[in-house]
């Protein structure tokens, strides 16, 4: 239990002064904020370049500019999360830093579960905040089809739940790779691909990626490119086609009353995903208990 | 207090450690010597427990350190040769950071660190990043880190390589203070001064094998080949022809006017050099008997296999 509270304190003094929730908090609030005043003045931007484009094809509402926020920021959330944390684990090991902890006692069980715990609380904090954030801004540029707090606060929930197994992830990568890039990369790769198996229908409760699909999902119906209902197929995000949709930077962005939400079991997937989470936390520590931490002998 | 026993340990197809064995007994100072690339990290990182081993057995205060590995954390302090912090920390912040590892008591910690950092030279450095640190300094700090829960054995890796001749002299005195308080030493370093100032016992180690361990006594008794170095006025040609003719004398080697004669045997022999040196009627100029260094011995025995 030492080894766990030294290194929780150790993690929040090394975040804070390695400006890592400056980083995660900027990136994040960047998006929340830019994605609906893009939205807002994509229409006039739109009009100036092609003054005959319907205008009703770009009336958007709060629920679209949420789910397009949500839609963005599994891509690029994705990607901070990967290369911030990448070294979470692989730098500790290569350059020699657990030696000391490890030589006085130092239990890996609790310097992983340390850094999960701190890691995952830390994230999911900030998406939280940041797609709360998004719903307010989206509210105010957009006033019809408010989504209402609770559901907005819904998807905040299950986007934050989605980026803490992203920790878990990454922080998996990062013990099996010496290098941390390497880490970084394989992580990014299995988030991106996995979004794959929610296109058949036995997969969807056990991928994470549906936690994604269900935020997007619970807003509502979604108004944008003159689209009554926007759906995003469950299969690869980022080249999701809704219907009726014009351009590729709306495209993948209609993700309202798709169908994956109605058929992913909510309480199988939670389980699904604690069973993922904690074999995968388990296989971390193994990893580390067992791979060689003095300095230099990153060969495994 | 440590045992290794026929130690071997491979990275792919080199051999790093070759069925190494050695004893220290506890609260002893002990030697490790041995030339770059001989095993030497190796062997210590796999004492401290940070790396497996091919076959052998590491025995520490009568524990074996496979089945006890988790159980001798604690019991073993470590020094590694490039010691790595965490650059944000302050010196005082991560004695913190291990007293927290180690489960000390807040108000203990508080005070450890603090006598700590005085005992390394650093407590006015103690609240400066770690990351500013010179090498030297940084050494000091993980020496602090190393005993800072009070091992029963530490192992230093090059403790003095980074230190100018006042800091090596500090932790030259520092070791000692630790043997005098009953802690075990395993000192690894190339500078044979050090070993000779502070360690009883030591261990030679080339290419992965120990090529003599013993006490610092027993070695110079064996392995220190007595030498007379004699100096003339001017040299006889007749005069290492005679002087290596002496039974107890091995070689003779000259350097101009300098002959230093190497001795099987060093009471008969210098007896033997005198009377010859008095029948050669030779202008001897100074004649001295060479003080034995570790130096000599590890010389021979690393050149000689």
């Amino acid at each position: 239990m030492s080894t766990f509270a030294a290194y929780l304190k150790k993690e929040r003094m090394e975040s804070s002064r390695q400006s890592k929730y400056l980083v995660l908090g900027a990136f994040f609030g960047f998006f929340a904020l830019s994605t609906p005043i893009m939205l807002r003045l994509m229409p006039s931007i739109i009009e100036s370049q092609m003054p005959s484009f319907p205008k009703e094809l770009m009336e958007f509402d709060a629920v679209y500019s949420v789910q397009n926020y949500i839609r963005n920021i599994y891509q690029l959330g994705n990607m901070a999360v990967a290369f911030v944390l990448m070294g979470v684990l692989a730098d500790e090991r290569l350059q020699g830093k657990l030696v000391y902890p490890v030589s006085q006692g130092a239990s890996m069980a609790g310097v992983v579960g340390a850094k999960l715990v701190h890691y995952g609380v830390a994230v999911s904090a900030i998406v939280f905040a940041s797609t709360m954030l998004n719903y307010y801004y989206s509210v105010v540029l957009f006033p019809g089809n408010n989504p209402g707090i609770v559901a907005a606060a819904q998807s905040a929930g299950l986007l934050a739940a989605y980026f803490a197994t992203r920790v878990v992830l990454v922080a998996f990568a990062s013990a099996m790779f010496t290098k941390p890039l390497a880490a970084g990369l394989v992580a990014l790769v299995v988030s991106y691909v996995e979004p794959i198996f929610t296109s058949l229908p036995r997969w969807k409760s056990f991928v994470a990626y549906s936690l994604i699909d269900i935020a997007g999902n619970s807003l509502g119906t979604g108004s944008g490119m003159g689209m009554g209902t926007g759906t995003m197929p469950g299969a690869v995000a980022g080249v999701g086609v809704g219907d009726g949709a014009v351009g590729g930077a709306s495209a993948g962005a209609m993700m309202a009353v798709g169908r994956t939400g109605n058929e992913v079991n909510g309480w199988v997937l939670a389980a699904a995903l604690i069973v993922e989470v904690a074999v995968i936390a388990l296989v971390t520590v193994w990893r580390m208990r067992n791979v060689e931490i003095a300095p230099g002998a990153g060969g495994q | 207090m440590l045992n290794v026993e026929a130690l071997s340990k491979s990275y792919g197809q080199t051999r790093a450690l070759r069925d190494v064995t050695f004893q220290v007994t506890a609260g002893q100072v002990f030697g490790f010597l041995g030339p770059n690339g001989a095993g030497k990290t190796t062997a210590m990182n796999i004492i401290a427990g940070l790396m497996d081993f091919d076959s052998g057995s590491v025995t520490i205060d009568g524990m074996d350190l496979r089945r006890n590995r988790s159980g001798l954390r604690g019991v073993v302090g470590y020094l590694p040769e490039s010691p790595a912090f965490y650059g944000y920390m302050t010196a005082r912040e991560y004695l913190l950071f291990i007293g927290d590892v180690s489960g000390l008591a807040p108000a203990a910690n508080r005070a450890r660190a603090d006598e700590l950092l005085d005992t390394v030279g650093l407590a006015e450095a103690a609240r400066r990043r770690i990351g500013g640190y010179s090498r030297g300094m940084k050494q000091r700090l993980g020496m602090a880190a190393a005993i800072y829960n009070r091992p029963r054995l530490l192992l230093l890796d090059e403790p003095t390589s980074a230190l100018d001749p006042e800091g090596r002299l500090d932790v030259i005195t520092l070791i000692a203070r630790m043997r005098d308080a009953g802690m075990t030493v395993f000192l690894s370093t190339h500078i044979l001064a050090d070993v000779e100032r502070v360690c009883d016992s030591v261990a030679i180690i080339k290419d992965g094998a120990v090529v003599a361990a013993d006490s610092m006594t027993r070695l110079r008794e064996r392995y220190i080949q007595p030498v007379v170095d004699v100096v003339f006025d001017r040299m006889l040609e007749s005069v290492p022809a005679q002087i290596t003719s002496a039974v107890h004398v091995d070689r003779v080697s000259l350097d101009g006017d300098r002959m230093s004669v190497f001795m099987r045997d060093l009471e008969p022999g210098k007896r033997e050099l005198l009377h010859a040196l008095a029948d050669l009627d030779a202008d001897v100029a100074s004649y001295s008997l060479r003080q034995p260094s570790l130096e000599d011995i590890f010389v021979r025995l690393v050149n000689s296999r």
